[in-house]
This record gives structure tokens, sequence and C-alpha cells, in this order.
């Protein structure tokens, strides 16, 4: 996996490359906790992830938290079908945005 | 000579065709025809003695006659006669022996003519002559001056007998004074003839003898004669019959029954001949010897038959025993390795004649190491069989002692072999080593046939490899080894000359075309059926034609490693490594690749589960990953075995997906995430061990 964090105005881009599993979802998770207070908006680009399993969904889930919690926001974009089948399996299709 | 052979005839033709019959006939016949032959040779020899006799007889009475008569006293008869003949006028004369012509000699009956006549009837009675003629010739005719008969009567003086011209003979006897022996329409007679010189010429003294007598007489004899010869004949043929019965005959009915014994008779140790008892001391006993002995000769050499037949048979019996032990020594058991799953083999050998040349043979060499073998041995029959058993033994002993090369193999069972031919005899080899793990196929080919190849889902072709030189030929040959990849489902077929070199009734090869043609002809058959369909193929095309060579075939299909194993760490670290150990089988089944992510999510997800909690109370552990990749269907199927603490995830409350992003639990979400992805999930403890599988089809 390889994780791409550019910020701009308050907007935060995350590009997360190949695989975003078990082993590497705690790299992702710490990638972005840093610096989350500063961003009111997130945006994961997902367009060169292979797939995602519940260790990233995890991840994707506390991040929604913590910005619900401040009244900021977060983007899905790029799911390839894999990806977004996965989302609709487990509900999270419903409370993510989705690009 | 009989129409009909002597077996079709009844009891009568026998007889009238048998020796005795022929040869009574036969010396009859000879009798007949030696009784005639003699009848006619005495009947010329009598008649020739008659006639002798009776010239002689003639001839003397006329010249008796000649010297007993006056001459002076003829001589006037002579004179007168003539002048009375002379003075005959032309109708008269012409008139012969009518009343006026005899009237006319009249005047000859004086007193001495009676006296005359006297004289020459005494000597006519005397001499039993039927008449005697004085009288002289006149051109053809002749004129009677005396006559007289034995009877008494006369002719007339001047009586004429006219002679024809077919009686020259007559004429001859009267001219020139011999006498003959006639025969005028039945009648036999003898003239005898003397010239009397007298003054007024000479006279014709003609006697006359009657054989009419004599000839009937003759002729009675000769019949007596002929049949008391043939009687006396036909006796003397039935004695020489009956003698010829004894000594002949009854000695060749003697073997002739012996023949006919010797063939109803189906023991030739039983002699018929040798029991024959003839001491005729002639051919025939001779034959009766060479027969006896002829008889013993076959009687021996019936129990040298009988002795050979024996042997054959035993060595029929040992053929049939080197012919198991061979086929025993090939593997011939199917399926020949039902615990190994990746892949299937089968082969099959069909020998023309009871032990051949060729063989196949395959044998692991360990467990991830199968090696295939298919050869054909130069010449048939037991030579080729002991040869052939000579080569499987070292190939097998080469192959498996870890070279896993087969060129190399090869080189050095050629080696062996070379330095232990004194007959020169070869062998063509095809060997194939197959990592079955992987389905790298290693072979090489020592002069062999090439292999045909069949992808997964193509057609059979065959592979133009690199031929090395017969094992056998010359040492140090080298040979080349290259590789082949077998992937799931892919198969290939070895065999021998037999199949592409069959032979039908019109001397055309089944050859390379119809084999792959008949190796494509259904898709779907397994190695058996397809080396069955094969050989139905071939057999179809030779039909009744004889065959020459050993079919033998080897098939083998892939399909991979079907269960592979990885036990490692449960640590999520590991988890890159399990999920490329089961992509590589997935790839191996063509998995497309959205159901690959949904495998490897799967992976994280249960194998981070077994790595987070399995092993929770203790130092850690290991996790077995157990992959089943299917074909038809594909499916694989990937168990998680870990030795923790039992608990069955599938236990645990599906989580609440309909929440709002607040209230929702991490937990459980990859098990969920799973069952959904998933087709199968099942979970079972099992010797202390949780096994957890999942199976997903694509």
């Amino acid at each position: 996996m390889n994780v791409t964090k550019t910020i701009s105005d308050g907007k935060e881009l995350v590009k997360v490359e190949g695989r975003l599993d078990s082993v590497n979802a705690s790299q992702l998770e710490a990638s972005v906790k840093e610096g989350l207070d500063e961003i009111s908006e997130l945006e994961f680009d997902f367009s060169k992830l292979d797939y995602i399993s519940s260790a990233g969904l995890r991840i994707l889930l506390s991040t929604l938290k913590s910005l619900n919690a401040k009244g900021g926001s977060m983007y899905l974009s790029g799911c390839n079908d894999t990806i977004l089948e996965i989302l609709e399996v487990t509900g999270f299709k419903d409370i993510l945005n989705i690009r | 000579m009989p129409k009909k052979s002597v077996r079709e005839m009844n009891f009568f033709e026998r007889m009238h065709y048998s020796l005795s019959s022929k040869m009574f006939h036969t010396i009859l016949m000879f009798s007949i025809i030696l009784s005639l032959v003699a009848v006619s040779f005495g009947f010329f020899l009598y008649t020739r003695a008659i006639r002798n006799r009776y010239a002689d007889k003639a001839y003397t009475l006329s010249a008796n006659v000649s010297l007993a008569l006056d001459k002076d006293l003829i001589a006037n008869y002579i004179t007168e006669t003539k002048k009375i003949y002379v003075g005959l006028d032309q109708n008269t004369k012409e008139d012969i022996n009518s009343a006026s012509y005899l009237n006319s000699f009249k005047r000859l009956k004086d007193e001495n003519y009676d006296k005359v006549l006297s004289l020459l009837e005494e000597f006519a009675t005397k001499n039993e002559a039927d008449s005697i003629i004085i009288g002289y010739g006149v051109n053809n005719k002749f004129i009677n001056i005396f006559s007289v008969n034995k009877d008494g009567l006369v002719n007339e003086p001047g009586f004429t007998q006219v002679i024809e011209e077919e009686q020259q003979n007559i004429i001859e006897t009267l001219n020139q004074n011999i006498p003959i022996f006639n025969v005028q329409s039945d009648n036999f007679y003898c003239l005898g003839n003397t010239f009397l010189n007298t003054s007024a010429g000479s006279a014709s003294i003609v006697t006359y003898f009657s054989l009419n007598d004599v000839v009937r007489l003759s002729r009675a004899f000769l019949l007596q004669y002929f049949i008391v010869l043939f009687v006396v004949t036909a006796i003397i043929d039935y004695f020489i019959v009956r003698k010829m019965k004894k000594t002949v005959v009854k000695p060749i009915v003697a073997l002739n029954e012996a023949a006919r014994d010797y063939m109803m008779d189906n023991d030739y140790n039983v002699m018929h001949f040798s029991n024959v008892d003839i001491h005729s001391g002639d051919e025939i006993e001779s034959l009766a010897l060479i027969m006896s002995d002829m008889e013993k000769k076959i009687a021996k050499h019936v129990q040298d038959i009988v002795k050979i037949n024996g042997e054959k048979e035993k060595m029929g019996a040992e053929l049939n025993v080197a012919s198991q032990i061979q086929e025993g020594m090939l593997p011939n058991i199917f399926p020949a390795f039902p615990d190994r799953s990746e892949f299937e083999i089968y082969a099959s050998m069909h020998t023309a004649k009871e032990v051949g040349g060729d063989f196949y043979d395959f044998f692991l060499i360990d467990d991830d190491h199968l090696a295939t073998v298919i050869a054909d041995v130069s010449g048939k029959g037991i030579p080729a069989a002991l040869f052939m058993m000579a080569s499987k033994i070292v190939i097998n002993n080469l192959s498996t002692i870890g070279i896993n090369d087969p060129g190399e193999i090869l080189r050095e069972v050629n080696n062996r072999i070379v330095k232990n031919n004194p007959v020169e005899m070869f062998v063509t080899v095809w060997l194939g080593i197959l990592e079955i793990s992987t389905g790298k196929l290693k072979a090489a080919n020592a002069g062999h046939e090439y292999p045909c190849l069949c992808k997964s889902g193509g057609k059979y072709e065959m592979v133009k490899d690199k031929h090395g030189l017969v094992i056998g030929g010359i040492e140090n040959c080298k040979y080349q080894t290259y590789e082949l990849q077998l992937n799931p489902g892919d198969s290939f077929f070895v065999y021998t000359d037999g199949v592409p070199e069959a032979t039908n009734a019109k001397n055309e090869l089944f050859g390379n075309e119809r084999l792959l043609s008949a190796l494509n002809d259904d898709p779907s058959y397994s190695v058996v059926e397809l080396l069955d369909h094969v050989k139905e193929r071939v057999d179809g095309f030779v039909k009744e034609a004889p065959r020459f060579d050993d079919i033998t075939m080897l098939a083998l299909r892939y399909f991979g490693k079907e269960t592979d194993e990885l036990t490692i760490d449960a640590n999520i670290e590991n988890i890159p490594t399990v999920t490329a150990f089961v992509d590589k089988k997935l790839e191996a089944l063509n998995c497309p690749e959205k159901v690959q992510r949904q495998i490897a999510i799967a992976i994280d997800e249960l194998f981070s589960n077994v790595a987070k909690y399995a092993y929770r109370d203790s130092d850690g552990g290991n996790i077995t990953v157990r992959v089943k990749g299917e074909e038809n269907p594909k499916s694989i199927t990937i168990s998680f075995i870990d030795n923790g603490k039992e608990f069955n995830p599938l236990d645990n409350k599906e989580p609440d997906i309909s929440l709002a992003a607040e209230d929702r639990e991490i937990g459980g979400l990859g098990i969920y995430l799973v069952k959904k992805t998933m087709d199968d999930i099942s979970y079972e403890y099992v010797n202390n061990q949780n096994v957890l599988t999942i199976k997903k089809g694509f």
C-alpha cells in the first residue's frame, strides 16, 4: 500500500494505492489521524486501490466519526467495483459520501 | 480300367476287378489266342503235307500210266482224233460236246479202245484216283481221247473241256508237266500230268484226285484239336490262377488288410505290417518287410513328435508365465495413484506376440516427482522381452537416484546398456519427469516417437522434440533435456510406433494424422477413455489385417496440486505470503480479478482474526492454510486451521448495518463481509483444531 497525503485550504486528499488490509491499516490510520484536527474536509482517492478489508473500513468509520463530531465532511472517490460492493454489502454506502 | 474308385464298388464289381479275375481272364484270352495260332499253324502244315503227297501221287500215277501204254496204239488214236477234229465242219466244231460233235468221234471206239480203258480203269482203282484222262490240248480246249472215272463213268471220246482264263494253272499243268493242287468253289482236287510222246505228237495223261474227303476229315480233326487244346489250357489256367492266388493275391490281400488296420488304428505303437506272415521270397515279401520297417520308423517318428509337442507345450506354458511376469513388471493397477489428485495417468500395452518388446512405466521418484517412460525395443519375441526387462530396470533404477534430469538419466542408462549389449539390440525411450507441484515436465527423447501435448481447452499436437540416438547404440551419447509446462487441465500422450504404423489390408498406415484426429475426437475423455478410444480407432482401421507390432500407449492429465497447504506463524505480517500463495492457485485456475480480490479480502479478514484472537492466551502459534482448487466447475476452497482455543466466529452477532455512523460498531464486520462475498463459509472443531472453511466459485 502506498499513501499520498496532500493538504490545501483545510482540505485533505488521501490517495491510497494497492491493497488496504489488516497488515497496513494501522499505517493508513496513523497517516490519517495525524493532523485530522486541523482539517474539516477529507477525501479518500481510491482510484488506485485494489480492495479494502474490514480493517480499512474501521479506519473509514473512525475517521468519519471524528469528522462528523466536529462538523467536518468525508468523501470517497474512484472506488472500483470490488470496493463499491464491499461498501454496499457492509451498509457503508449509506453512511459515506461516495463520488 | 474301372470308372469308379475301388472304395465305391459293390461286392460283384470288386470280384470283377479283382486280381484273380484279371489274371484268369488274361490267361484265358492267352490260351484262346494260343490255340487259334496252333490250330492255324497245324492246318497250314497239314494242308501242305497233303498237297505234296497227292501231287506226288498224281504225278507218279500219270508217269506210270505213260509207261504202261502202247505208244503206237495211242499214236493211232491221236492221229485219228486229230483227223476227225480237223475234218469237223465249222458249225459242229463250235457246238462243243453236242450230239453231232460227239458222234463224229464215235468211230474211235474200236476193239482196242476198251482195252485201253480197262487198263486205265485198273490203274485208277488201284491208285484210288478219281479219274485218268488221255487227251491233248488245242488252244484253250482239251480234247479227251480216253477217260475213266473211279465210279466207272466215262466221257465219250472227243469230249472237249474248255479251260477258262482263270484256270491258267491247269493249262500250265498240262503244258509243263507239273502237278497242281487246286481248289475250285469248295472243290479240292489235285491234278497230275505226263506227256506221252508218240509219232503222232504228244498226248497228256492227266490224273485227277479229289481231296474233298481229306479236307473234310482234316477240318473235323482241327475242330477237335482246337476244343481239346482250349479245354486243356483252361484247366491249366485254373491251376495257374489258383497257384497265383496263393503266392501273389493272398499276400497282397494280407498287406491290404494290414494297411487298412493301420489306417483305422489311432495308436501308432501297435504294429500291423510286422505281423503279416509272408515268406514268398519275392518282391511281395520285400514289400511287406519294407512296410514293416516303415511302420516302425513312423512309430518312432510319432514318438519324437509327441515328445517335441510336449516340449513345445512346456515352452508355451513357460512363455505364458514369462508373459505374466512381463505384464506384472509394468504398473497395471489403475487408478495407479488413488491418493494423488494432481494428475491422472493410464497406460496400456497390447502385444502382438506372447511377449513383447514395448514397455511403459511410471513411478514416483519422490513425493513431488513422477517419472513416465515409454519405450520400444528393436525386434520382437523373447529376445526383445529380455532386453526390455533389462532396459526397464536400468531406467527405473537410474531415475530414482535423484538426478531428476531425463537427459542425464538417459545418458547413464545408455552407457550401462551399451556395455552389456552383445547382440547389439537397442531401445527407443521417451522419459518424462513431472514436477507435480508446478506442472513442470522435463523430458528427453532417445529416438522415440514425438509426444503429443494438449493444452487445457485446446487440441492434441505433436511436440517436435529433439531426438537423441537410440539407447544401446554407442557410448556417451548425449540426450537433451527439454521442458514443457503443464497447467491444470493439460495432458500429454506418448505411444510406440505400433500405433502410427498399424497397417490395414490395403497396406495403408494408421499414421500421425489419424492418431491426432483420434486423440481430438472428444476433449471430455478421461485418460482411460482416451486410450481405449485410440485403440478402438486403430482396431477399426486395421480390421482383419494381421498385426505385427505391439501397441503401447500412456497418457497423463495434469490437474495441478489441488490441495496446497501453507503453515505459517499466525502473524498478520504473513498475510501477503498467504495471499500470494492462494493467488498462485487462483491464477492457475484463471480466476477473474474481482473474485481474486474478494478472496484476498476474505483471507485478510479470517487470517487477521486468527492472528488477533486464537493465540491470545498463549505465546502464539501457527496457522495452516489449505487451498483446494477445482477445475470443473471452477471453484476454490480455503481452510484456515489453528490450534488455538475453540472459537466459532460464525456464532458472533451480525453487525447492524443500518445504524448511523456514530452508532456503528466495527466488530464482526469482517466475518460478515466474508459471509456476504463467499459462496459458503463453515466452521468445525476437530482434533483440537479450529477449522474455518470458505468456498468460492467463479
